[in-house]
């Protein structure tokens, strides 16, 4: 009951003076944020930022050197909290003797108690992003290996959805699916972390934008904020990065 | 149970569409077949007399046979379907997925021993249809002798795996065999070195030798396997296997591949 009480009051993501550096190259630096749930975060920066090494320490992948990184009130080195999870990462792989099919249905197994929920999500993904079951997972092109990397995050509908670059090797089509799809699941009360270079997608989804510049947390706010001050997502950002090339 | 299930069902898909394992299945049957057809058609002659292979010795030439080839099954396991789900960009994806890390390797050997179970069913498949089912039912020693064998080969078989596993979750794969290879041959050879000292009674030639003796003993008894399954198909029973030793060292190998699995390894964020 306290668990439930203290994840309701928690928010999804609660990051603290994280700080992360790979040999003597300070990657992150003194990086806190708040992602409340419900809302939707749009992480920007440009390549090398950090983008990634956040969304890696967020998910326990990789240790930051000082800080703190909560998904939910938990800390994530514990992983209860993967369950509530849904991850798609920016180059995906996946084990590549399955078919499409198994590899969802492996992911709804480990997800989802009822068989028969399991056995709807996966038909209910596939469907959604328009992916043949069929089809061994070594066969699928760049853009099918992305849709399958979104659909095995959508499954079981987690609470928090990081999604990494989910836009990249999409073709128009399917970045207006996406788009839906993250919407509907908005309404849902779904919580997104979007790591993304597509301004204008981060524009359409996003209630939040975090700019990241050379591992600095350089803006944080929210898009109603920058509606007020009469900016966009493209000015803020390129506001962040005056005096740059 | 359903993320054990799901778990074990995806590392066996990976297991039977491998072909090397595709390739040790097939020899596990025909290398045996060779040597049970070779066995029925020699007479070995030696001083003067002619010597006929008995049901036992073709049946332990058969296990050691099988034994081989099995060897090379679960370092090929270790080094190659272990690290798979775990290293790379694949890590990443299924290390947030919510499954508990120790159910890891649990899967990995519930696997790793159907196939053993396997790889030996071909082997008595190949006895049967050189021999018959009477040479091995009749004289009594399936659950006395052969069970016995195939209890402590799984032990002893899916503890090297393991370690090969946990091998090749922190080096390459050339590292790897070397070190596993290097591990199995050093363990094999200290083993028949002391069974041979021991049956010679060299203790008072070489004293010192008791002394490394004593060391061995905290070793896997990998050395003594061989020399296990020999004594057990002789003579019979559930005394002559180190079944707790191998027992011990097989958990040890399991709690360091599930703490392996449970913290990632760098390479993780690397390309694969």
């Amino acid at each position: 009951m306290n668990e439930i009480a203290q994840s309701a009051s928690s928010p999804a993501i609660a990051l603290e003076n994280l700080c992360y550096s790979i040999g003597s190259k300070q990657i992150l630096n003194g990086i806190s944020l708040r992602l409340e749930p419900g809302k939707t975060l749009g992480l920007l920066g440009l390549n090398g930022a950090g983008k990634t090494s956040l969304i890696q320490i967020v998910l326990g992948l990789s240790r930051p050197k000082s800080g703190n990184a909560l998904i939910f009130g938990t800390p994530t080195t514990l992983r209860k909290c993967f369950a509530r999870v849904g991850y798609a990462p920016e180059e995906p792989s996946f084990p590549d003797f399955l078919t499409v099919q198994e590899y969802l249905e492996f992911v709804a197994a480990v997800r989802l108690a009822e068989k028969s929920e399991r056995k709807s999500s996966v038909s209910h993904e596939l469907g959604e992003f328009d992916l043949d079951g069929k089809k061994r997972v070594r066969d699928l092109s760049k853009g099918m290996r992305r849709k399958l990397s979104l659909a095995q995050a959508f499954i079981g509908k987690p609470e928090l959805m990081i999604l990494d670059e989910p836009l990249t090797g999409l073709d128009p089509l399917a970045i207006v699916k996406l788009r839906e799809i993250i919407l509907q699941a908005k309404q849902r009360g779904t919580t997104f972390l979007v790591s993304s270079h597509i301004l204008s997608e981060v524009e359409k989804i996003c209630d939040e934008i975090a700019v990241i510049k050379k591992g600095e947390l350089k803006l944080f706010t929210t898009l109603a904020a920058l509606s007020a001050e009469s900016k966009t997502v493209e000015t803020a950002f390129t506001d962040s990065h005056k005096g740059e090339a | 149970m359903s993320q054990i299930i799901a778990l074990t069902k995806l590392i066996w898909f990976h297991t039977i569409r491998s072909r090397l394992l595709v390739t040790l299945g097939l020899a596990s049957f025909f290398l045996p077949f060779g040597w049970f057809e070779l066995a029925q058609n020699i007479n070995v002659k030696f001083q003067g007399k002619v010597l006929n292979l008995d049901g036992e010795q073709v049946l332990l030439g058969g296990l050691f046979l099988t034994l081989f080839i099995s060897g090379f099954l679960a370092a090929s396991y270790g080094m190659w379907i272990m690290p798979n789900l775990h290293s790379g960009r694949r890590g990443q994806i299924i290390y947030v997925l919510p499954i508990r890390k120790w159910l890891f390797p649990i899967s990995y050997a519930a696997v790793l021993v159907v196939m053993l179970v396997a790889q030996q069913a071909l082997m008595l498949a190949a006895l049967r249809l050189s021999y018959g089912t009477q040479f091995w039912l009749e004289s009594g020693f399936f659950f006395n002798k052969y069970v016995p064998c195939l209890v402590l080969i799984s032990l002893a078989y899916v503890g090297l795996s393991f370690y090969f596993g946990l091998l090749a979750f922190n080096f390459s794969p050339m590292t790897t065999f070397f070190w596993g290879a290097g591990t199995l041959f050093f363990l094999q050879g200290w083993g028949i070195l002391f069974e041979i000292h021991n049956t010679l009674s060299m203790a008072e030639y070489f004293p010192s030798v008791d002394k490394l003796a004593a060391l061995y003993a905290y070793f896997p008894p990998m050395g003594d396997l061989i020399l296990d399954i020999r004594k057990t198909v002789r003579f019979g029973g559930w005394s002559y296997g180190h079944f707790k030793s191998m027992g011990i060292w097989l958990l040890i190998v399991w709690a360091l591949v599930a703490v392996r699995v449970w913290f990632p390894p760098k390479n993780m964020r690397l390309e694969n």
